[in-house]
């Protein structure tokens, strides 16, 4: 990227009209998003261990934090890792909103490149002018997380002297210098760590560079022509084949899993490829869902909603493969996450009748699943861009169908079939594989969970519906007769 | 609805003293028009004169601000929408100058589609929509997609398509307005042929006198109002108030 690229998108910028505005504050609304992650996620990394020499049989600890949490040190790893996870749905969403307002957008970029603009510098600038967006809402971000963190401060309990006998404090406490008595002061939220404008400009520099990069990639396939308008260029459609992998990594992983529990050397790499097989496979089967259930729907249905829906996904099985891929992989984690709850949660009440379970399981699978929650509304929402952007590319067409009888009652049933086709089957075998996981943690002591990732994949689905329904009043604006004017 | 008495004797289409205001620009006022069963009518005038707007508003796609509009001697425009709806599927079939196709469904899945609608079984619906593309003379688009075809075959594939459901009235929307001369001759020809052979009535939008000469008659629309030679459409309602706008059609006509 030069110099002349990003002043070209700032021009581009500066003339932005209204639909524009609203393609860029998404793209501001996901980098600020983004930011608040990466900053937590710094935060959290940048904990200190407690001091305490005593407590040398328990390095990394820090108990400065009354949950534990954020006490663990591998629990600490497991929120970093979960909040730069995040940002997989956050940068699918910016993705997203690169395609926004593409008719809009490929007038632009025909316009620039009759004024000599080469395909990859159109590209560049493109993404030059998400870079700067989302610069400005990582700032924005960055704000944010300034204004939570000092709710959060005054939220916080001051210095705690807490009179706990030593022998209550699990071993890692202790009698200090003047008797029995040990002062700790019990922070709820991690806002001891000192704010660093220098990470702060890091978070701001990465995500800018990563939403940059990921609009490349969203437009990576939109090549442009100086005269008319720009061409998709035509995809390999998918192979069913693929769907192969599914079935053929769960069966190898089954031998596999049993080598686990016997064998002194387990053997996880190959472990580990079945998974990524299995994921492969689960992040290309809405594709195929879409080429070969449409084709089938558009065949065999006998309503008209089941023809307009499944010939739309014939004609382009890849059009939400992105955003489908996240609400998979989201659906994935977050069946495993609720699966192995109710398991640990069972296995624990069985094991201690009458007991409450320590309340760190708890929290633990709360903050996971509080993560997973924003991850599939994030998802949600990046569907709900699509089908914004495809009704408005389309409501020409949609009006001369209502014009003409087709009840509106017909296109909203379509979508919402657009939706379910390729999305629910892949989203019953996320929640099927996340049992590839669970089995092996299951084994022993805890029981196979039953209701878990079934929950978790009617969560999803009824996400996904319901962001599809979200367009119906846009939809409805849409097919109105003004748009039958052809002058 | 109660069946009037003189249902039998009323024309197919009646429309009285139409007004349609677009925000603040008026597009009808006081139009009327009268269309009887299988008649084919041209409606001709100037750019922005109101011919869609009329078309949309005898077609029950829009409701007049006032006036009224009657199929077969019934109110249509005090219908709610969703039973103009059905009427526009059933009754009527509708053709514009482009746009009316569904770009990802084939020729046949979108001549077939009215019928689906209808709740024909697909296999049924696919063979009469069959035979009304081959009758167009577009049998051998059946698997394209508008996109693959000419304006010309996609416009044909539009009429069956307006036609498969056996409907009364056609209208037409400068159905012939994106094609070259030779193909809105084999256009035109088509469709007269069709709604003749089948008894049904056309509205024919158009601003080309060519066009207009396949209808049997022709009205003009100025200033949002009809103006109709055969004075079968009652006089014009603000004629007497807007002199100048026949004047200005003397002078276009000149
Ligand atoms: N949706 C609309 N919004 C605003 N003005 C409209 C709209 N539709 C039509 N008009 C205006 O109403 C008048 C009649 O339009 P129209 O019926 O389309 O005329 P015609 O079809 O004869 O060209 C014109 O002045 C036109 O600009
Ligand atoms: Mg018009």
């Amino acid at each position: 990227m030069t110099r002349a690229d990003l002043t070209v998108a700032r021009l581009l910028l500066g003339g932005a009209d209204r639909r524009e505005w609203w393609r860029l504050a998404l793209t501001a609304l996901g980098a600020a998003l983004g930011t608040v992650f990466v900053l937590c996620a710094i935060t959290v990394a940048r904990i200190e261990a407690d001091w305490n020499p005593q407590d040398a049989a328990a390095p990394g600890w820090a108990r400065q934090y009354s949950s534990e949490l954020l006490s663990d040190p591998g629990s600490r790893r497991g929120l970093v890792v979960a909040f730069l996870l995040l940002l997989v749905p956050v940068l699918t969403f910016v993705g997203q909103c690169a395609r926004l307002g593409a008719a809009r957008r490929e007038q632009r970029f025909a316009a620039l490149r009759l004024t000599g603009a080469s395909p990859a510098q159109v590209h560049r600038i493109a993404a030059g002018e998400t870079a700067l967006v989302g610069g400005a809402g990582a700032t924005a971000g960055t704000g944010l997380f300034l204004a939570v963190r000092a709710v959060l401060d005054a939220a916080n309990p001051g210095p705690l002297r807490l009179d706990i006998p030593p022998e209550a404090q699990g071993g890692r406490g202790g009698t200090d210098m003047f008797g029995s008595t040990h002062v700790i002061e019990r922070l709820l939220y991690p806002t001891d760590v000192p704010f660093s404008w220098g990470w702060a400009v890091a978070a701001v520099l990465a995500v800018a560079l990563l939403g940059g990069l990921t609009t490349r990639l969203a437009l990576r396939r939109v090549s442009t022509a100086p005269l008319g308008t720009a061409r998709r260029a035509p995809r390999r459609v998918p192979s069913p084949w693929i769907l192969l992998l599914l079935p053929a990594s769960a069966v190898a992983a089954v031998p596999l899993t049993a080598l686990t529990r016997d064998s002194a050397k387990p053997p996880f790499a190959a472990l580990l490829l079945c998974l990524v097989c299995f994921v492969v496979g689960l992040l290309t089967s809405t594709a195929v869902f879409s080429l070969v259930l449409g084709r089938f729907a558009a065949r065999r249905g006998n309503s008209a909603a089941l023809l307009l829906a499944g010939r739309r996904l014939e004609a382009d099985p890849w059009a939400g493969a992105r955003t489908h891929a996240a609400l998979v992989l989201c659906t994935l984690v977050g069946a495993g996450t609720l699966g192995v709850r109710e398991s640990v949660l069972e296995g624990l009440a069985a094991m201690n009748p009458g007991e409450e379970p320590d309340p760190y399981y708890g929290a633990a699978f709360g903050l996971a699943l509080l993560a997973l929650a924003v991850a599939l509304a994030v998802g949600a929402g990046g569907l709900l861009v699509g089908w914004v952007e495809s009704v408005t590319e389309q409501r020409r067409t949609l009006a001369a169908q209502v014009a003409a009888g087709v009840p509106a009652s017909v296109l909203r049933r379509a979508l919402l079939w657009q939706t379910a086709l390729p999305l629910v089957p892949a989203l019953v075998l996320a929640g099927v594989g996340s049992y590839g996981y669970l089995v092996p943690v299951s084994t022993g002591m805890y029981p196979l969970p039953l209701f878990g990732p079934a929950i978790a994949v009617a969560v999803a689905v009824a996400a996904c519906l319901a962001a599809t329904a979200a367009v119906f009043p846009l939809l409805r604006r849409s097919v109105h007769p003004a748009e039958l004017r052809f002058e | 609805m109660s069946a009037s008495p003189t249902a039998s004797a009323a024309p197919l289409l009646a429309a009285r003293g139409l007004h349609l205001s677009h925000g603040a620009t008026p597009a009808l006022r006081g139009a009327s028009l009268t269309v009887s069963a299988g008649e084919t009518v041209a409606v001709t005038g100037p750019s922005g004169s109101g011919k869609s707007s009329l078309l949309h508003c005898m077609s029950g796609i829009l409701r007049p601000d006032s006036g009224e509009v009657r199929l077969d001697g019934e109110r249509l425009d005090t219908l709610p929408e969703e039973r103009r709806s059905a009427l526009r599927r059933t009754e009527f079939g509708i053709v514009f100058q482009f746009g009316q196709l569904v770009p990802e469904l084939t020729a046949l899945d979108n001549t077939a589609l009215p019928l689906l609608l209808g709740g024909a079984r697909r296999k049924e619906a696919q063979e009469t929509a069959g035979a009304w593309l081959e009758r167009f003379g577009v049998r051998g688009q059946a698997g394209l997609r508008p996109g693959e075809m000419s304006g010309g075959q996609a416009q044909r594939v539009a009429l069956a398509r307006a036609l498969v459901t056996g409907p009364r009235a056609v209208f037409a929307d400068e159905p012939t307005g994106a094609l070259d001369s030779l193909a809105a001759e084999q256009v035109m020809t088509a469709l007269v042929h069709a709604v003749r052979e089948s008894g049904t009535a056309l509205l024919l939008v158009t601003h080309d006198a060519r066009t207009a000469a396949f209808a049997e008659r022709e009205v003009t629309v100025l200033d949002g109002t009809v103006h109709d030679p055969s004075g079968r459409s009652g006089p014009p309602a603000a004629a007497s108030a807007t002199g100048g706008a026949a004047a200005r059609r003397t002078g276009e006509d000149a």
